[in-house]
């Protein structure tokens, strides 16, 4: 009585865990749309967008995920994703113009940041975060994508990125919180607020006045200065310059995305199918590991009973436990082969784009650079002019 | 408290010349290769006229003074501009010549016919009458502040591959409130980008 219900227990758990283990995700292939909001935007409300450089993430992997990513993968990633939002942003015409930018030295009404947490060519997730020029955080959110092989058909490819569904997620959102929370009037507070920035971070000296900072590091209007305060028009005439700048800055993005656009999809194609393979393996190797030591552990359970089949039937039962864990460790080392191999893609890849990276960063720090040395020459003669014509009061 | 922002006025002074010699006197700039140019101007404080260093000429008057350190940051403007034309051209021309090399899968080879010549400046909204001379025709005429912006059409992709031409075209057309040329410059990004051959 008493080995029949151990039987029992064994074979109720046994079954659990079959059912356990097999479970499936389950792929979407639903497209979000981008959402373009139904009525036009006057100009003067069209917020102009940053989207910085992304973190790379790769504080955050720990041992066995660098085992399958490539740092420098990520951080060709971190320059190339912000780009497609860019793109996708300035495509819903929800905003002004839409700039990815290298830093935060250029001042622009919204600021995006993103950190990519994972990247794989199967899944893609990345932390989002969203503040206004003032340094009000508006929101952070966490996108995260499975695809399908549908996402790598060449007719899908031409069209979108294969992750392109974050990116649309990431712009609607950020619709639904602008149309939700912002006013327009608020809208018209920030865009000065930018342009006092702007101001501020050229010539403290001279823009300082107008704005604070309260204890939560949002800055407020202290007052304007006059519409036709010379300093003010002169900033206004070096702003529009420093527009020309980025404009430069996305150019060379531009180039950057659109070279690193065969490899990579190539490679995060061939990433999706090893990591299907790999995940499967493993997930595999589990269930054969946790299956076997299950048996085994029923098997030995069954042998102390006085019944001789039972006997039998649980020195089977260890045997056919046993072979399972043995062939469970033979998956988990066809997987080891498949990291391998996946090693070898990234390294692969890593040769191909990795210039196009270096390549992108030197030319964006010599302009920089340039262009600093520039404005620092016009910061000089904005001081200057300003004491000239007010007599240093 | 808010006035709203009113368009960014250009400098003044004549258009930019985007001549063909290096980094424009850029001051102590780099040319546009990235290597270190020689100085152009030199505007330092201590060297413009009336300044203490500046012993061949007299005591200038304030007014005066403002007018020289004014003319110094127009003429500062002219070579900036000049600059950032010619490294625009650059990275336009590298664009195309990317875009030549199949970066768009192969749906299209198109290359730099019928596009405007020479480099194109945006710095998107309120593209202001003194930041170059070039531009695209009739997407700046009004700069005041009732410009719009409209949707792409449903059949116009996310534009990621788009080099300078077709994001000028795009964002024209964003921009353009009169239907018919709007769907117009959205046919010229079309058959640019290669959608509509």
């Amino acid at each position: 009585m008493r080995s029949s219900a151990a039987r029992i227990l064994v074979l109720s758990a046994l079954v659990m865990c079959v059912v356990a283990c097999s479970s499936t995700t389950v792929r979407s292939t639903e497209y979000v749309r981008l959402v373009r909001d139904t009525a036009p935007i006057q100009e003067a409300l069209l917020m102009d967008v940053g989207v910085t450089v992304f973190d790379p993430g790769i504080d955050e992997l720990d041992d066995d995920d660098l085992d399958r990513v490539n740092p420098t993968i990520r951080n060709v990633e971190s320059r190339y994703a912000p780009y497609l939002l860019a793109q996708t942003l300035q495509n819903s015409g929800n905003w002004g113009v839409v700039r990815v930018l290298p830093n935060e030295t250029t001042t622009m009404d919204v600021y995006i940041h993103g950190q990519i947490l994972n990247s794989d060519g199967e899944s893609m997730a990345i932390n989002v975060s969203v503040r206004d020029s003032s340094g009000l955080i508006w929101y952070t959110k966490l996108y995260e994508e499975h695809i399908s092989r549908f996402n790598y058909e060449q007719s899908q490819r031409q069209a979108n990125d294969p992750f392109q569904v974050i990116y649309n997620q990431i712009a609607n959102d950020l619709l639904v919180y602008r149309n939700a929370n912002i006013s327009d009037s608020r809208i018209s507070q920030i865009r000065t607020i930018s342009e006092l920035q702007f101001a501020r971070q050229f010539t403290p000296e001279l823009f300082d006045q107008y704005l604070s900072v309260d204890r939560r590091g949002v800055a407020q209007i202290v007052r304007l200065p006059a519409e036709n305060d010379p300093s003010l028009t002169r900033i206004r005439q070096i702003r529009q310059r420093d527009n020309l700048f980025v404009d430069t800055i996305q150019d060379y993005y531009a180039t950057y995305s659109r070279s690193m656009r065969v490899p990579y999809d190539s490679w995060r194609q061939q990433s999706f199918e090893a990591v299907l393979t790999l995940k499967e393996l493993e997930a595999s190797a589990r269930r054969r590991m946790i299956l076997g030591g299950l048996a085994v552990v029923g098997g030995i359970a069954g042998a102390s009973s006085n019944n001789g089949s039972v006997q039998t039937g649980s020195i089977v039962g260890v045997g056919a436990g046993a072979y399972m864990v043995k062939s469970g460790f033979d998956k988990l080392a066809e997987a080891e082969m498949h990291v391998a191999a996946l090693q070898e893609l990234n390294e692969s890849l890593e040769s191909e784009v990795a210039p196009k990276m270096i390549e992108l960063d030197d030319r964006t720090v010599m302009l920089t650079g340039t262009v600093e040395e520039q404005y620092q020459q016009w910061r000089e003669i904005l001081v200057e002019l300003y004491e000239t014509e007010t007599g240093g009061i | 408290m808010s006035r709203g922002t009113s368009g960014i006025p250009g400098a003044p002074g004549r258009a930019s010349s985007n001549g063909s010699g290096s980094s424009a006197g850029l001051p102590a700039g780099r040319d546009v290769s990235g290597q270190p140019g020689t100085a152009g101007g030199d505007y330092s404080l201590d060297k413009l006229p009336g300044s203490s260093a500046d012993g061949a000429s007299g005591p200038m008057t304030a007014q005066e003074r403002a007018a020289v350190l004014a003319g110094t940051l127009d003429a500062g403007y002219e070579d900036f501009d000049g600059f950032i034309l010619e490294e625009r051209a650059r990275a336009q021309a590298q664009a195309n010549a990317t875009r030549g090399l199949g970066g768009t899968g192969g749906s299209n080879g198109v290359g730099q016919a019928g596009g405007p010549a020479g480099p194109v400046i945006s710095s998107g909204r309120n593209t202001g009458s003194g930041v170059g001379a070039t531009g695209i025709p009739g997407s700046n005429a009004n700069s005041s502040n009732t410009q719009v912006s409209f949707p792409a059409p449903e059949d116009i992709p996310t534009g990621r591959d788009d080099d300078v031409v077709a994001r000028q075209l795009r964002e024209a057309a964003m921009k353009e409130p009169d239907p018919e040329l709007r769907e117009k410059l959205w046919d010229e990004y079309r058959k640019y980008t290669g959608i509509k051959e």
